[in-house]
């Protein structure tokens, strides 16, 4: 949330109240006495996590950034740190090992030393979001730089540590994108870990792809059950967990409907017909129920997965037997039909809503 | 200013996920060189491969520092290598019925830095790789098989089992093939001009001294001048 939603956040609150008192005043307000202590309370914590996440009160607020301005700072910030990682490069044969050790760890350090900076002058999120995704970045660049430091060979423990990280900061940021995307990377290092967990190596991950399934459900479940431990200004988040766990477990449904992926036991035709049959009926069951139970996440992401299914199938069938002008027209079809559906599908579900 | 105004519970997750990455390998390391050697090797110039293209992003793609151990499988007779493959393959995933081809697992393998090379085979000529003359699963099915006063050393490696029928082990490599170096090592290695291979010999002119850890990791103990070319 930025300042400025946070501001007008309190603002409602505190005409809430005012206006909570007046009708009381005037015998208009019939709320029960628990309901009333429930609100109250409620309200009581989103102020309390308002006052906790950093953000200024409506006075102090900034307006959120222009997309021209956030590009060009963007572009700016890209090529600072471009420079600064070429002195590095080209000074790194002279350090000590050690020296690289401790330049190694405080890089990410840095960068989220500069996004607390900003989030706590009560700028734009979203220049705090950058600096905490590259923090995120440097922190799995670190871990790589570390284990070669120390001679060792890098594991996808790294993955699940650096998207921890990452989750843990987009949290911070109540950045939805940081936090799925993170999100996303710790399911994959967690697949991972779990697909080579006895002693095989990266080469082996294409053709073991249910723990990523399985780690994709997880992240979802996580995001969809009510958790009363979660202070409400990071509810929203858990929005990131579903995306994430969706995306996930979608595209490994999606892959596993090719043969050799699987690490079931079983014949690899059956087992691949197997998995696209699941895939169809699973993407069309969030469709249907996210319509119904007026679940967005759920109706937008099996529509997501459902067309990404259908062109990935349609390529694996005819995409050999056409020319590359073929496949470029074929591709611009798709994106317009796509967005054409997904339009469609819009005004469906809002139709449906009201 | 007031920067952490009330500690975010997601800082300190964060945080717990910073140092847990940072210890992990800390103690991985701890461990590999604090624990038993698993062998020491005197490796001149002419059994690796000088690599220039060292740096931060040299290190982040491949781990290049200077130096690569150029590690060729030599497993002779060929019936030793049969029953090797055997052995390797009696690994938990070459048992299912739907195993892969192919598939690389880790593992140990067993570097030999005396033995001479097959003089047949062309590299001979010039450089004398360092040979990988065994393999297996888990340290200890290798401890009986080599002798660290005879130039072998027992490290990680990768291997990759073929599932056709008949097992293979054609594809064995070292997990670490990079060392890193320490910054003499590096400033040395800097000042060496390139080898003159007009007469396609090479001439070593250092000694590398390479150990293995507890957990089969290297590092490398030292590197010194050779005062004339070895035969």
């Amino acid at each position: 949330m930025t300042s400025h939603r946070a501001a007008q956040r309190r603002n409602a609150i505190a005409g809430f109240r005012a206006e909570q008192r007046r009708l009381e005043e005037l015998g208009l307000f019939p709320l029960a006495t628990d309901a009333k202590k429930a609100i109250r309370a409620y309200h009581d914590e989103v102020l309390h996590d308002l006052d906790s996440s950093g953000a200024r009160t409506g006075e102090g607020a900034e307006y959120p950034a222009h997309w021209g301005m956030r590009l060009a700072a963007t572009a700016g910030l890209f090529v600072i740190v471009g420079i600064v990682l070429y002195m590095i490069d080209q000074s790194w044969a002279a350090l000590s090992n050690w020296g690289r050790f401790v330049l190694a760890t405080s890089i990410p350090l840095v960068f989220l030393f500069l996004s607390e900076v900003i989030l706590s002058l009560g700028r734009s999120r979203y220049f705090s979001t950058l600096l905490a995704g590259l923090s995120a970045v440097a922190v799995c660049s670190m871990l790589v730089l570390l284990t070669r430091l120390f001679n060792q060979s890098p594991g996808p423990l790294i993955l699940l540590v650096a998207g921890g990280y990452g989750a843990a900061l987009g949290h911070r940021q109540q950045s939805i994108p940081l936090g799925s995307l993170a999100l996303f990377a710790m399911g994959f290092g967690l697949g991972a870990c779990l697909a080579v967990a006895d002693g095989s190596t990266w080469d082996a991950l294409p053709h073991r792809l249910e723990p990523f399934l399985l780690a994709g459900i997880g992240l979802f479940v996580v995001g969809a059950i009510k958790i009363k431990a979660i202070p409400p200004a990071l509810a929203p988040m858990q929005c990131a967990w579903r995306i994430s766990g969706l995306a996930l477990a979608g595209l490994a449904l999606i892959a596993l409907g090719f043969e050799g992926t699987s690490l079931l036991p079983g014949l690899h035709t059956t087992l691949a017909k197997g998995w696209q049959l699941a895939a169809v009926l699973i993407f069309l069951a969030l469709i249907i129920t996210g319509y119904f139970a007026r679940w967005r996440d759920l109706f937008y992401g099996g529509t997501h997965l459902s067309f990404l299914f259908i062109i990935v199938r349609l390529y694996h069938w005819i995409g050999a037997d056409l020319s590359i002008g073929l496949k470029a027209v074929g591709a611009l079809a798709l994106v317009g039909l796509f967005m054409w559906l997904m339009s469609l599908l819009c005004r469906i579900y809002i139709r449906g809503r009201t | 200013m007031r920067l952490w105004p009330r500690s975010h519970f997601s800082l300190w997750i964060a945080g717990i996920f910073y140092g847990l990455g940072v210890l992990v390998i800390l103690s991985t390391a701890a461990i590999n060189r604090l624990g038993p050697e698993s062998g020491r090797l005197g490796l001149d110039e002419c059994r690796l491969v000088t690599d220039r293209h060292s740096g931060l992003f040299a290190m982040l793609r491949d781990g290049s520092d200077g130096i690569r151990l150029a590690a060729t499988a030599d497993l002779s007779p060929s019936s030793y290598a049969r029953s090797l493959a055997e052995r390797l393959g009696s690994g938990p995933l070459v048992q299912t019925e739907n195993n892969h081809s192919q598939s690389s697992l880790s593992g140990y393998i067993v570097l030999d830095a005396k033995r001479k090379y097959d003089a047949g085979k062309p590299s001979a000529q010039s450089k004398r790789p360092l040979l990988i003359v065994d393999s297996a699963r888990s340290m200890d099915q290798l401890v009986q098989r080599y002798d660290p006063d005879l130039g072998m050393a027992v490290a990680r490696g990768y291997y990759q089992v073929a599932n056709t029928g008949q097992w293979s082990d054609q594809k064995l490599r070292l997990a670490v093939e990079y060392p890193t170096l320490p910054r003499a090592a590096r400033h040395m290695l800097k000042q060496l001009l390139p080898q003159d291979d007009a007469d396609n010999a090479c001439r070593s002119r250092f000694l590398l001294d390479i150990r293995y850890g507890a957990l089969g990791h290297p590092w490398i103990a030292g590197l010194r001048p050779l005062s004339g070319p070895t035969p």
